[in-house]
């Protein structure tokens, strides 16, 4: 081995490396946020939470199988962290070994590959560690999988390439090696793809150019897929528990029109021209995020002059037998990383369509991408080799070099941001990460107080104000923007600090967290309720977080409300955070036993919390699976049944109104059709291909029924093809599931269900005077029609017989599904301002299955009961009138008022006054959820339009210091022409406080003549949109609640608990993490072992089991995905040992032979 | 021979433009654009098929959109650069098509 040949590069990108942490690091910071949060912050804890396929840290718990990719590295780095390595080093030591990595492994794969000069094997590893896809895509995106990725292909692929040609086993070995340090990679599952369609196209490559004979083909194939095989087993402990436990978790955080429409807007930005250049547009045109310095034409220009040494490469590699297959490689990989950008779309469409996995790939630049750069760098050598041979037959050869060499500089310049600053944040912005050291002393305290007086039944934190996404922005000295990170900032205790993208438990964790808010000092039992549900020990109240334009809540006012509570203590405070602890008699440990239970049957709309409307006792719900047995109904205290779904449907009367005016005036026809073409060019820009499909058909239908009406009115024939036709637009609108399609994202479920109505309407009047055939034909659309506005809860089952006085035009619907037969008392929630409705709500007419009853209410707490009313099991519908309140506008001279605002026979006129006037009103009592309908007469006096605006507390604020509103539409209007406007405002945001109006006109500050509006008769209602729910009390509560004992428990792992537990009564055995069926409870009396029947969801989120046998028993609790894990582990464990084994066996046969 | 030939294009023609038809073509793009590419991508696949010397002159077909799609991009009039761009490496995936049955008998090819 000639060690001189490997030395100099070697020492070359240690020292590159080295000076690109050097100054990637000068100010002694780490970086952190986006989407992986703190990484290397503490690999300590994160090997504690990775090792198992439960992440009890991050509370109440869920399964992250994919986590366990994550072991080895940190592993390796946490025995860093115990020899005195701190977050920063240890980031630059990260650091410095992927770009090392990086680089000498590009340039091993070259020499690997052709004969080629070092300097240019150099070269080559240069332009893999420096151009636009890793400055963007890799380090500016903050992957962390993708740093792995980009390290270990090189070596994967020089291994897997001696494994397939030379059938060389150590090269096998060193490749199962490399995948197992570089497992980390996988933690983006996409990157499975990634690796085996190049080792796939490699090995293809081998076999079929040149094909030789089948016989070396079949060897060739037979090494693939040893190597496959071998892959699998020793990666069969992260990948058997990842694709056994992640299906399910994944198909609820995403759709497949979700993927597909990411997919379409993010191929919008991978054209053929961003692509080759490797540039991802997004981030360093669009966002300028590496500064504005790209937008300048001459830097546009820099990445084509790469792209002209790969062409060139990939041009002349077709001639060369060693580089060949690469230039093919190079051009499969561009069609596939440009995803659904043109040439050959549909393929990728069509595969997103039918194949939900598929999903994965929703991002392919950013998925397959990587592989452009990688075989790049190949092709660029390969073109600057190709030139200089071109060059030298004139012996020119110093233009080529030359070229070479500004190119290169030029390519230095264009990543500037890597060589001066760093290319992880924004100029402005840099994405240094300083935890407050708050963080630490925090968790220290909890630390010590645990283990003084909570050695057992430890409990969790509770971090407040609680974000529902997975991401967080605190206001720390650096700023942070990214991935919630309190499971690694807080060892002490597992942390409630997130949501999940899961709804059932985000639901639930949104209850929880908004208790504080919606519930008062006088009724604080049903706060401690949802502590003690969630097992919570101790709430971190963070005044550091940046809570302002999303769903969060001031930390002052919470301060305030738990500083009043009674059974909270503020124990600690270190500068932002305050620790407030549950005192000891209040608390309740993870794992109890109760008698009494209450059925709960949530909602699925997520918009009903039952914490107010329950007594203490423990709350089942049965899980989707199983249906639970009629006994445990029977001996429940008692059943609250939400709706299964609610919807708002506009009256049958104003349809049929709508219907007489469409039939008879053509204008009014195609306006209705217009209402529904002008979503269409929204639905193609953001790339809803399937909405728009279905708005098409829409479009379609109702231009089909309008011209079937006009024949009616000219009594012209209709045909039986004109209804086949119409039947299939329908057809095809109800073809997919119309409820959940994304275009009711776009047009609102009233509209939906207007338009689809006027259809159902318009067809009895066209059958009038047909001949029966037609008839018949019409009366089976019309049976089709109506079963699929029932289907997907557009129309009520039952017609709603209920009076539609002036004003009401639309109704509420809720569909129940009645588990039993009992007598339910039927409740409406939420019942805060019901003095602003006619009759305060006392008297209200309900439609229940089709039939009315007017009822009287009576007002308990925050609930109005009216009355008690027998239902049999099975489908329940219950429907009134949505009626607006009293007018909530507050009167002129209470109204904030900006520029010159006059008042004159109930006429307000607003003029601006150095560009800008408006009238504020303020809606008294805004509280989130609240629906507001607001409608006012307008008319402009030299003004185009004025801004119409939603302000809110919650609402974000700008550079400039200003309040931004969620909501703000520019009006058009006409002059002089008084217009009528009315807009029913979404809900508010559930963290809303407070609210106002603004009707807002500006003009150009330098002009002569102002703006100005004139306003009459303006109305803010708020829209009756509260809940029903069904209520039946069975039993008396069992005086003694307790049906036995935990006498022992230790928790071995956050996986497995053991411990002792008495029965007295036939319970439940409660457990406080997220429910789901891998958690089993096994009890043994020494003699027989047997596992609980029923397993239910517990509280809205945990687990709960009911052992109905008396006795005492020893128990396991266990999850028992994490065998798997284990099983696995000794697999891969096994395989290695065997393929050295046989290793070392070939040595020795061939150095005896 | 000729007139053969022609009839042998225009075959292939029809045959590959529904092909090329669907893989190509979606509500997201401009329709008439993309129906001209779809003719390009045909009459290039079918002529290529009848006639393979025309390989060379359709990469350098490629290479000049190449250029041009360079330019544009680099005025920033991106619409029609992605149409030049993708209508090159269309071409040029039908090209090393053709290349294919030379690639997997030699390895690699003398001549373009």
């Amino acid at each position: 081995m000639n060690y001189n040949r490997f030395k100099s590069p070697l020492i070359f990108f240690l020292l590159f490396s080295a000076t690109l942490i050097f100054i990637w690091f000068k100010q002694g910071l780490i970086y952190g946020g986006g989407d992986v949060g703190l990484q290397t912050y503490n690999p300590q804890r994160t090997l504690e939470n990775a090792q198992y396929i439960w992440w009890e840290a991050v509370a109440p718990g869920n399964p992250i199988p994919q986590g366990l990719t994550a072991v080895p590295f940190h592993f390796i780095f946490s025995k860093l962290q115990l020899i005195g390595f701190g977050p920063v080093l240890l980031q630059a030591t990260l650091f410095f070994l992927i770009l090392f990595f990086m680089g000498y492994g590009m340039y091993r794969l070259l020499l690997s590959i052709f004969n080629v000069n070092k300097f240019y094997a150099i070269l080559g590893g240069l332009f893999y560690m420096i151009n636009p896809y890793m400055m963007v895509q890799v380090w500016h995106r903050f992957v962390h999988s993708t740093f792995f990725l980009a390290a270990a292909l090189p070596f994967l692929v020089i291994f897997w390439t001696n494994w397939i040609k030379k059938g060389n086993s150590f090269s096998l070995l060193l490749f199962l090696f490399t995948n197992l340090i570089a497992v980390y990679l996988y933690g983006t599952l996409a990157y499975l793809l990634t690796v085996w369609i190049l080792l796939f196209l490699i090995t293809l490559g081998e076999i079929i150019i040149p094909f030789t004979n089948l016989k070396h083909s079949s060897r060739l194939l037979v090494k693939f897929l040893i190597g496959f095989i071998l892959w699998l087993l020793t990666n069969s402990w992260w990948l058997v528990p990842t694709f056994s436990v992640g299906p399910a978790t994944f198909a609820q955080q995403h759709t497949g029109e979700e993927s597909l429409v990411t997919l379409i807007n993010i191929s919008k930005q991978t054209i053929i021209p961003y692509s080759l250049q490797l540039v991802n547009p997004f981030y360093l045109f669009l966002q300028a995020e590496l500064g504005q310095v790209y937008a300048n034409g001459l830097m546009r220009i820099i990445p084509w002059l790469s792209v002209i040494f790969i062409l060139i490469g990939l041009i002349s590699g077709l001639k060369q037998k060693k580089i060949v297959l690469y230039s093919l490689i190079f051009l499969i990989v561009l069609l596939f990383a440009k995803g659904a950008a043109s040439p050959f779309t549909y393929p990728y469409i069509f595969g997103f369509e039918h194949l939900f996995s598929l999903g994965i790939l929703r991002n392919p630049f950013e998925k397959i991408g990587i592989l452009l750069p990688f075989v790049g760098s190949i092709l660029l050598i390969a073109g600057i080799g190709s030139l200089r041979t071109f060059f030298s037959r004139f012996n020119r050869v110093y233009y080529i070099n030359s070229a070479i060499i500004l190119s290169f500089v030029a390519l230095i310049i264009f990543h500037w941001p890597m060589f001066i600053s760093q290319p992880f944040g924004k100029p402005n912005n840099p994405g240094y990460v300083q935890v407050p050291q708050s963080y630490k002393d925090t968790d220290n305290w909890i630390k010590n107080e645990v283990n003084i007086n909570y050695k057992s039944n430890i409990g969790k934190i509770l971090h407040l104000p609680l974000p529902l996404g997975e991401s967080v922005s605190y206001k720390w000295r650096w700023g942070y923007n990214g991935l919630e990170s309190s499971d690694l900032l807080f060892s002490s205790l597992p942390s409630i600090s997130h949501g999940f993208n899961i709804s059932r438990l985000d639901d639930s964790l949104t209850a929880l967290s908004l208790s504080f808010l919606n519930f008062g000092i006088s009724n604080q039992n049903y706060i401690l309720r949802l502590l003690q549900n969630f097992n919570v020990r101790f709430i971190v109240l963070h005044k550091d977080i940046n809570w302002l334009g999303g769903d969060l809540y001031d930390p002052t006012l919470i301060e305030e409300k738990l500083n009043q509570l009674n059974f909270l203590k503020k124990s600690a405070s270190f500068e932002d955070l305050l620790v407030y602890k549950v005192s000891d008699d209040n608390f309740k440990p993870k794992i109890n036993l109760t008698v009494n239970y209450q059925l709960i049957y949530p909602s699925n709309n997520g918009t009903f919390w039952p914490w107010s409307l329950t007594n203490d006792n423990l709350m089942i719900t049965p899980s989707l699976d199983d249906q639970i047995n009629n006994d445990t109904i029977d001996l429940a205290n008692q059943v609250i049944v939400f709706p299964e779904s609610s919807f708002n449907y506009p009256h049958s009367v104003f349809i049929n109104n709508l219907v007489d005016q469409i039939a008879s005036s053509e204008a009014l026809a195609q306006s209705l059709i217009s209402e529904i073409r002008k979503v269409k060019p929204i639905l193609l820009q953001n790339g809803e291909i399937n909405a728009e499909h279905i708005n098409d058909k829409l479009i379609s239908a109702t231009e089909k029924m309008i011209v079937m009406l006009k024949a009616k009115r000219e009594n012209s024939e209709i045909t039986n093809s004109q209804l086949d036709d119409y039947k299939m637009d329908m057809e095809t609108i109800f073809s997919q599931d119309l409820r959940n399609s994304r275009l009711l994202l776009y047009i609102n479920e009233r509209d939906m269900s207007l338009f689809l109505q006027v259809h159902f309407h318009s067809l009895p009047k066209l059958k009038e005077g047909l001949n029966p055939n037609i008839q018949i034909q019409v009366d089976g659309i019309s049976q089709y029609l109506n079963n699929q506005l029932i289907r997907y809860n557009l129309i009520p089952q039952y017609s709603l017989k209920l009076d539609t006085k002036e004003g009401i035009d639309s109704q509420k619907v809720f569909k129940f599904k009645i588990p039993k037969k009992y007598q339910y008392e039927i409740l409406m929630i939420d019942i805060k301002g019901s003095t602003l409705y006619p009759t305060f709500l006392q008297k209200i007419n309900l439609s229940i299955n089709g039939q009315v009853k007017e009822l009287t209410g009576q007002l308990k707490e925050n609930v109005m009961s009216f009355g008690y009313y027998e239902f049999d099991s099975g489908d329940v519908e219950i429907g009134y009138n949505i009626i607006s309140s009293s007018n909530l506008a507050q009167s002129f001279d209470n109204l904030i008022k900006i520029g010159n605002v006059t008042i004159a026979d109930g006429v307000i006129k607003v003029e601006s006054i150095g560009g800008i006037g408006y009238i504020e009103s303020s809606i008294p009592g805004a509280r989130g959820g609240d629906v507001y309908r607001v409608s006012f007469e307008v008319m402009s006096q030299n003004a185009n339009g004025f801004n119409f605006q939603l302000a809110q507390d919650i609402d974000n604020i700008n550079e400039a210091g200003k309040k931004v509103p969620q909501l703000n539409e520019f009006i058009n209007l006409t002059p002089n022409n008084w217009q009528h406007l009315r807009f029913t405002l979404n809900p508010l945001k559930l963290t809303t406080q407070e609210a106002s109006i603004r009707l807002i006109v500006s003009s150009n500050p330098q002009s002569l003549t102002q703006s100005a509006i004139s306003i009459r008769n303006l109305k803010i209602e708020k829209i009756l949109n509260n809940d029903i729910v069904l209520k039946a009390v069975l039993n008396e509560q069992n005086s003694e609640d307790d049906g036995g004992q935990i006498l022992d428990i230790s928790q071995k792992s956050p996986v497995l608990y053991h411990g002792k537990v008495k029965i007295i009564k036939p319970s439940f055995f409660i457990f406080s993490e997220t429910f789901h069926p891998g958690w089993k409870l096994t009890l043994s009396d020494g003699h027989k072992n047997f596992s609980p029947k029923e397993h239910l969801m517990a509280n809205l989120y945990g687990n709960a089991y009911f052992i109905d046998q008396i006795g005492e028993y020893d128990f396991i609790l266990e999850f028992e995905p994490q065998r798997l894990v284990n099983r696995g582990a000794l697999i891969a464990f096994t395989t290695y040992v065997g393929l050295i084994m046989f290793i070392i066996w070939r040595r020795f046969r061939k150095h005896e032979s | 021979m000729k007139k053969g030939k022609i009839i042998k294009f225009i075959s292939a023609f029809f045959i590959i433009f529904p092909l090329i038809f669907f893989a190509n073509t979606t509500s997201l793009a401009n329709s008439e654009v993309i129906l001209l590419q779809n003719l390009i991508f045909s009459v290039s696949l079918a002529s290529l098929l009848i006639w393979p010397y025309l390989k060379k002159y359709y990469l350098i077909l490629c290479l000049i959109l190449i250029i041009v799609m360079v330019f544009l991009s680099t005025f920033k009039l991106l619409e029609a650069a992605d149409y030049a761009g993708s209508t090159a490496f269309g071409i040029m995936f039908f090209v090393l098509l053709i290349y294919l049955p030379v690639l997997v008998r030699r390895g690699h090819i003398n001549e373009l």
